[in-house]
């Protein structure tokens, strides 16, 4: 009976394996598909060739992500382009320091062209990111969200076993105050991360299921008043701006600037950082 | 008094029942009349006509058939208003039938204005079914006066040399003969003999080769015509550049007075030359007529490497300033220029021009002193029939060298002058290069385990099962087990102790033999209870067979005890075989007969 069992399970795994492998080939072949066609000079290609290899992946890649990004920077799409660099910037993306590096500095070069772009076509652009920005993107992190729930339940768990220790104790151990305002002191920072920690990570998390950051992605997006092409323009974003999405209609999303402005523009004209990988036009 | 009521009833149901079956209705009868309210009117001035329809009886009510309004010259001002009445009548005739008369009246009220003198009958009929009836007065309208001129006359700027009536419009033109694009002024006066009180423009002139731009009025004025004195009001006044070449007419206008006359102007034709061929610039466009100058400036002197500042190109002048078509821009060496704000200043006055202002933003790639070209404009003047190209003054600037102005070099907005250069100067080494291994890193998926929702659930446990622990103890303390319970867990403990402690004994002896008696004693005590306190041993024996406990199990307890007894006080000498055999007996008697009963 052992037998056929074993049997069965090295089936599976090898079919798992070599499912894995033909998949993780096909991604590679297009992603040196595209590399070759960028040294080639040939940039149209190469980012086909990216996002077909972005298509094929079935989790992420922030290397990928950052040369689709930088070959739509070389392309002059900058809101694309934006979108992408910030994909592999996100956290979950693990982006090793040099990818982060470039990412960074290309991300600048993009938001300074398309700073100028904006002033050039009178289009409103999201203000620079400020510190509280800063912060919330960091405490964002699942990191943190995993070092404040593992100092709750350390603090919780140092708490049971003490109630259970003293209890034997009785308390007649000599010396014990000492020890017990060590432990005290563990369990107070403990809790002080769990609450600091675990509040902030859990504001940035609301306001990102609440408000999903987005990406203005067409060079000139136009915001209009309501849902529909008929309704009246009422501004026109910038490439690359970042926005809150507060609203969804049918094809189309009710958006915020950073500076309280807000206004409807088509699904197609944006992509959320938080979601599945979009393709680009 | 029976008799008499059933006769009273009798008599009225009778009189109903002979008039109920009478009732009928009258057969239907229709009748037109018609009414003028002035028999004699002059051209321009309305009059009303009211057309009633009558109809008695059921039926539809037929609508009045009207004359040919059109072929007499009168036109309907606005549509016709009507209103229904109408009314219902029972006659009752001695030896006759009962009849109840419906009568419904429909009134048609015509505004006409007549625009040729004459007479002119109105004669109106209906049709009841196949036969006519009409009005048995026909009214005749009586029109005086003479018919508005329909044929045009040439533009220009000379007044009426003969009176018209009392009222009647002039048109001017400034000039007669014009360029095509070039500016010329229709205005429209209203001369009136009488201060007529409501006048109003009805029909605006046609301007549909014409772009038109408002001029501000004129005052009024006096003005005598043919030794008539006239009142001259201006009714409108225009700037007009004709749009094609060949003679072009501008149709009549019509003022109306309240809302029973209306006069109307004479069409104006004027002819219009096509721009010459000789002499035109490559660069000119149809638009640019008119009389123009331009200028450049710059809003800093003071300039970094790719910091932007504003070019400012003003074209000003007279003409179609809205329409004017600067034509390209001249390439600005070592700069990248972006596409213009565009801004209209419209001069007020009788001559249309203003500024027309192009800003761009121009971003200097490269340190060092730049020069802006001249900019170029090429116009037709009309009055002295030639073109002109004027020139701006180029303009130098000394850029500063910034090293750290990546944007100075980065890659443009798609603007066409500079796309070319940047995607090259990107390519350069500014943004940072592809990179291209033969594998990709990757993360399996980019959904983290932590969803928002475990997060929170997570950080709410926490917490909860903190209260939950604390809760629970405080519900333990308040209502835990009782005495007996307590007390029994008290001796399971000690018992267990006991055994411990004569584990630890087995291999050396030491303690071995003290725990085991009492390990002993305490189950003994355990199952007597209260009544074994302080009984010798043989005594307590005796209560326990008493209370159940078996012979054999008494037998070996009692040996066992003798035992201990035995090694404690050095009686006897027994190694680690036999004391694990002892230990064993003991542990066993506490799952025999001896074991304390749950309950009792």
């Amino acid at each position: 009976m052992s037998l056929p069992r074993r049997t069965w399970f090295a089936l599976v795994l090898l079919a798992a394996l070599a499912s894995t492998s033909v998949r993780a080939d096909v991604v590679d072949e297009a992603f040196v598909r595209g590399n070759r066609a960028a040294e080639a000079g040939d940039l149209k290609a190469a980012v086909q060739a990216y996002e077909e290899a972005e298509r094929l992946l079935p989790g992420t890649s922030a290397l990928l992500s950052f040369n689709l990004g930088t070959a739509y920077a070389q392309l002059g799409e900058d809101g694309l382009a934006t979108y992408h660099l910030r994909r592999a910037l996100r956290a979950q993306a693990q982006a090793n320091a040099e990818v982060a590096a470039a990412a960074q500095r290309n991300l600048g070069i993009v938001r300074q062209r398309a700073e100028v772009s904006a002033l050039a076509n009178g289009a409103q652009i999201d203000r620079p990111e400020t510190w509280r920005d800063a912060l919330l993107a960091t405490v964002g992190a699942p990191e943190f969200g995993w070092l404040a729930l593992g100092a709750g339940w350390l603090a919780l768990i140092i708490v049971l076993l003490r109630g259970r220790l003293g209890g034997r104790a009785g308390g007649g151990v000599s010396g014990g105050g000492v020890g017990s305002g060590v432990v005290g002191s563990v369990i107070g920072v403990l809790v002080a991360v769990y609450l600091v920690l675990g509040g902030l990570h859990g504001y940035a998390v609301r306001a990102e299921v609440e408000a999903p950051q987005a990406i203005a992605l067409s060079n000139k997006l136009e915001v209009r008043e309501g849902p529909g092409n008929h309704r009246r323009t009422l501004f026109v974003v910038q490439g690359g701006s970042r926005v809150r999405i507060v609203d969804r209609g049918s094809g189309w999303l009710r958006i915020r600037l950073p500076d309280g402005l807000e206004g409807w523009v088509p699904q197609a004209d944006l992509g959320e950082l938080a979601g599945a990988a979009r393709r680009g036009n | 008094m029976r008799t008499r009521r059933g006769f009273v009833t009798t008599v009225l149901l009778g009189c109903a029942a002979g008039l109920v079956p009478g009732l009928v209705h009258a057969a239907a009868r229709i009748g037109v009349a018609t009414e003028l309210d002035r028999l004699q009117v002059e051209v321009g001035e309305a009059v009303e006509f009211t057309v009633q329809v009558e109809l008695e009886g059921d039926g539809d009510m037929p609508d009045p058939v009207l004359p040919n309004f059109a072929e007499m010259g009168l036109t309907l001002a606005g549509p016709p208003s009507s209103f229904r009445s109408s009314g219902s009548s029972v006659s009752f005739g001695t030896g006759r039938q009962t009849v109840l008369e419906t009568r419904t009246i429909q009134t048609y009220s015509y505004t006409l204005i007549p625009s040729k003198p004459g007479r002119f009958a109105l004669a109106v009929h209906v049709m009841n079914g196949r036969s006519k009836v009409e009005a048995p007065r026909t009214p005749v309208l009586e029109v005086t006066g003479s018919a508005a001129a329909a044929e045009p006359i040439a533009g220009g700027s000379d007044g009426p040399t003969e009176a018209q009536g009392d009222l009647f419009l002039w048109t001017r033109l400034d000039k007669s003969r014009v360029y095509v694009g070039e500016q010329l002024v229709y205005t429209l006066e209203v001369y009136e003999r009488l201060p007529f009180p409501n006048i109003q423009l009805r029909a605006l002139p046609g301007f549909q080769d014409f772009w038109s731009e408002e001029l501000p009025e004129g005052d009024n004025r006096t003005e005598t015509v043919a030794g008539v004195p006239y009142r001259v009001h201006p009714g409108l006044r225009r700037g007009l550049f004709p749009q094609r070449a060949g003679m072009l007419t501008i149709t009549a206008a019509e003022v109306g007075v309240g809302m029973r006359r209306r006069v109307r102007g004479r069409p104006t034709t004027l002819e219009v030359l096509p721009l010459p061929v000789d002499g035109r610039p490559a660069d000119f466009s149809v638009n640019n007529v008119g009389l123009y100058t331009i200028e450049a400036a710059i809003d800093r002197a003071k300039i970094k490497q790719g910091e932007p500042f504003t070019l400012t190109v003003t074209i000003s002048g007279t003409g179609n300033i809205r329409v004017i078509d600067p034509g390209g821009w001249p390439e600005l060496e070592g700069m990248r220029r972006y596409d213009p704000k565009v801004e209209t200043r419209p001069a007020v006055g009788m001559r249309i021009g203003g500024d027309r202002i192009y800003q761009f933003l121009v971003i200097p790639e490269r340190a060092g002193t730049l020069t802006i070209p001249p900019h170029k404009f090429s116009f037709f003047d009309p009055a002295t029939a030639s073109y002109q190209t004027v020139l701006s003054k180029p303009i130098e600037i000394a850029v500063l060298a910034d090293a750290a102005a990546p944007a100075a070099s980065a890659p443009a907005e798609p603007a066409p002058v500079a796309a070319a250069r940047t995607a090259k100067s990107e390519q350069d080494g500014l943004l940072a290069p592809l990179l291209t291994p033969d594998t990709l890193p990757r993360v399996a998926s980019d959904r983290a385990w932590l969803t928002p929702g475990r997060f929170t659930a997570g950080m709410l446990l926490a917490p909860a099962v903190l209260a939950a622990t604390t809760g629970g103890r405080a519900l333990w303390r308040r209502y835990g087990p009782d005495e007996a319970s307590r007390a029994s867990a008290a001796r399971a403990a000690k018992q267990r102790e006991l055994v411990a402690q004569a584990e630890r004994g087995v291999a050396t002896g030491e303690g071995f033999y003290p725990a085991l008696a009492q390990l002993l004693q305490g189950l003994a005590l355990a199952r007597a209870g209260a009544p074994g306190e302080g009984l010798p041993r043989r005594a307590l024996l005796d209560l326990l067979g008493r209370r159940g406990a078996a012979a054999p199990d008494l037998e070996r307890l009692g040996r066992l005890l003798d035992r201990c007894d035995a090694a404690r006080f050095g009686a006897a000498s027994e190694g680690a075989a036999e004391r694990r055999a002892a230990l064993d007996e003991a542990l066993a008697l506490r799952r025999s007969s001896l074991a304390v009963q749950e309950g009792a």
